[in-house]
């Protein structure tokens, strides 16, 4: 059973890097410069290092996929993981907040499912290259699938849904639709309706209303002060008038939307005379 | 008569728009109004009457403003100077390491006499990723962002509504604008509005 899980590794292993080899290769040179690649050999050649790295992969897939040299081909597969590996090292201390390029197309810094699909492609490899190296005569994965279809379709799915778990490529189709059924169970913003009405929600019925209108040009602050006052709400503000400093307040109905309603004073409260209001 | 009911009379009561205040006194160093900057910003230019950097030191009401590149600004805080810090605020709110958007009047010595100061304000595009009790999880440009809630702080508005304390329409993969203030240092943001299309 053993020698028959690693004689199928090279297949699911060639389908890991095909996907990761064909991203990159997709990839656009503007995504390349964001990487850390582009730290580690300069943003100008991410892009072609990048393009590399995908042709190296899918170099390795058509290897994997020969019925013969099977030691080396798992073996320059675990090589390529031991690479990525070292380079996540590196981007996590380099470049901690860039995209380590590893798939290609979604923008994740380097966290611990970059490390989990290198890991895993690395652990993958070794348990291919033990079995070819250990059973020399154990078949090729083209005779392990003929031998037991089912359970080689099983395997590599399983293999491969593994990947995709730690892949934020495929996150929209598990991992999103996990979390949206989890906030329709358990409602976790559900207590924090307070019931009052909200500030902003009395600014923006302000900034609709013909007083607002008026004297907006004058007003020189943002919202200095606020309180309620029966079915209405006191809004404060510094302004600016005939080249003065005054004092703006606008009364805006509380409970109702009516920006009709909205009144207006000036205070100035540095002068003795009394400022009147606008027309 | 304190001040609020004073502001109250003065736009409710009988003599709606007219008042003179004379027992409150002046609000704020009269110096700093008195002579507002004639500097205007050339095209292209820095706004003179602009200032954003990181609050270091704080000397009465004056702020020790770092803009960067060596660049050391003054901000003076006055009686008539809007402090936010993810709601109205007052001058206490005001920490050093703070992250400080101010906006006012140039006074001949050079210092910016603030209308309005904005205390660590970010406004960013985000995905929600998921939500817990408490906390909107977000990805801006890869960079994973937490948003706390705040109760009686944090609103929505949705589809450009008013806004309503009502958070519960909100939903994993939601693409929302977020208004608030970052916790300095950190990737954490306290949420004063989020704005989606539900």
């Amino acid at each position: 059973m053993i020698a028959w899980s690693a004689s199928l590794q090279p297949l699911v292993i060639a389908a890991l890097l095909a996907f990761t080899g064909v991203m990159k290769l997709r990839g656009n040179a503007e995504r390349a410069r964001e990487t850390a690649l582009g730290r580690l050999v300069g943003k100008e050649r991410a892009a072609a290092a990048l393009r590399s790295v995908g042709g190296l992969e899918l170099c390795v897939v058509v290897a994997l996929l020969l019925p013969f040299g099977r030691p080396v081909t798992a073996g320059a597969s675990a090589l390529l993981a031991a690479g990525f590996l070292g380079y996540l090292g590196y981007a996590k201390v380099a470049a901690p907040e860039s995209d380590c390029g590893c798939t290609g197309a979604a923008k994740e810094p380097v966290g611990w499912r970059s490390f989990a699909r290198a890991g895993l492609l690395g652990g993958l490899s070794v348990f291919a290259l033990a079995g070819a190296l250990a059973m020399p005569s154990s078949s090729w994965w083209g005779e392990a699938v003929i031998a037991a279809p089912l359970a080689a379709a099983g395997l590599t799915l399983a293999e491969l849904a593994l990947f995709g778990a730690l892949t934020p490529e495929y996150d929209r189709y598990w991992l999103l639709p996990m979390r949206q059924l989890k906030v329709r169970l358990t409602h976790p913003l559900g207590g924090f309706d307070d019931g009052a009405a909200p500030l902003l929600a009395t600014v923006q019925q302000l900034q609709v209303s013909e007083a607002y209108r008026q004297v907006g040009t004058m007003i020189a602050s943002d919202v200095r002060d606020s309180w309620d006052e029966g079915e209405w709400r006191i809004l404060e503000y510094a302004a600016r008038r005939d080249g003065q400093r005054t004092t703006a307040v606008f009364a805006v109905p509380l409970h109702r939307y009516d920006p009709d309603a909205v009144r207006v004073a000036f205070v100035d409260e540095s002068r003795e005379e009394p400022v009147s209001a606008p027309a | 008569m304190d001040r609020r009911q004073m502001l109250t009379t003065a736009v409710l009561g009988s003599a709606a728009g007219i008042v003179g205040a004379t027992a409150l006194g002046s609000v704020g160093p009269e110096a700093a109004f008195a002579a507002e900057s004639e500097a205007a910003a050339e095209p292209g230019a820095p706004d003179p009457n602009y200032v954003d950097g990181i609050v270091t030191s704080i000397d009465g009401t004056q702020l020790l403003v770092d803009r960067g590149e060596g660049v050391i600004d003054r901000v003076l805080i006055t009686q008539g100077t809007s402090i936010w810090k993810l709601r109205t605020a007052s001058f206490d709110a005001i920490e050093v390491g703070d992250d400080v958007a101010a906006r006012g009047v140039r006074m001949p010595d050079g210092a910016l006499a603030a209308d309005a100061v904005w205390m660590n304000i970010v406004n960013f595009f985000a995905h929600v990723t998921s939500i817990n009790r408490g906390a909107i999880h977000l990805e801006h440009n890869g960079a994973k962002i937490v948003g706390h809630v705040i109760k009686g702080t944090t609103v929505a508005s949705y589809n450009s509504t008013p806004a309503v304390s009502d958070l519960s329409p909100l939903k994993v993969g939601d693409h929302v604008q977020v208004l608030g203030a970052q916790r300095p240092g950190s990737s954490h943001v306290e949420i004063a509005t989020i704005f989606a299309t539900v």
